[in-house]
């Protein structure tokens, strides 16, 4: 029910809760991508978006490989499958926790 | 960028055979929310808990074996006997990763409870990415056990 493994998933989630880092991750649901192309919808610097893609890849989002000069950026799924379940669990955690509820209103009338 | 929308909510609906008001107090209390947010076997423990607008709260649930999954917020909304509403998150994440709304309805005697529940950190394309992903893989494997097959003849 709540996940023992908590730590990758705090980051995996950490990394999520930026919007600029979403749109990243969204982008490169539809594929792989060029860090010049993820970079391309953001108005922010290239240092800047460097640094979001670091902070994607030490959450186990993100892996580059190098094709030449460019870096190619894809989407790690497994980890965003992991949080997906996740949440999950937080349906299942709500519906025992409605149960509880029921039970001690009914034992404390 | 444009903010895009979160599309992870979770919904539920559950009547209750208790009155409004009785209802509503079971989430007003650390000693009442103590006996019942946490289900079993994992056992809630309330480090603090500010009931009213802006007001923090700390918890945690402690599973059998000792370790606990603390969980803090900010109560937002309380309209008492009616709408609850906080965010939280769970530390050490960023703050107000999801936000939380439970209303409580009078059905005369029995008591209408819903809660919804945002996780702010997904949208709805990381979502289908998520899912996507896996019918992508699904396709993959049957393509190559096709492959297989056809060449197997």
């Amino acid at each position: 029910m709540v996940n023992n493994e908590a730590q990758p998933l705090d980051e995996a989630f950490g990394a999520l809760a930026h919007p600029i880092r979403r749109g990243i991750v969204a982008r490169l649901a539809q594929g792989e991508a060029s860090v010049a192309e993820l970079a391309r919808p953001h108005r922010v610097s290239a240092p800047a978006i460097s640094k979001h893609l670091r902070i994607l890849e030490a959450a186990g989002l993100l892996s580059r490989r190098r094709e030449g000069r460019v870096h190619r950026c894809r989407l790690e799924v497994k980890r965003l499958q992991e949080a997906q379940g996740w949440l999950d669990q937080q349906r299942a955690l709500w519906n025992e926790r409605l149960d509880a509820l029921e039970r001690y209103l009914e034992e404390n009338p | 960028m444009k903010e895009t929308k979160p599309a992870f909510e979770l919904e539920l609906t559950r009547e209750i055979a208790a009155p409004r008001d009785r209802v509503f107090a079971a989430w007003t209390s650390a000693e009442a929310m103590s006996k019942w947010f946490a289900p079993r076997p994992y056992q809630l423990v309330v480090k603090s808990l500010d009931f009213r607008p802006g007001g923090r709260f700390s918890m945690s649930m402690r599973a059998p074996d000792g370790s606990e999954f603390p969980f803090t917020g900010t109560y937002r909304e309380i309209v008492s006997p009616m709408r609850l509403s906080w965010t939280g998150e769970f530390p050490p994440g960023p703050p107000e990763q999801q936000t939380t709304e439970v209303t409580f309805e009078d059905l005369g005697g029995r008591t209408r409870v819903h809660v919804r529940q945002v996780f702010h950190f997904m949208t709805p394309e990381i979502e289908m990415a998520t899912k996507g992903a896996n019918q992508g893989w699904n396709m993959t494997l049957d393509q190559l056990t096709e492959e297989v097959a056809a060449g197997g003849r």
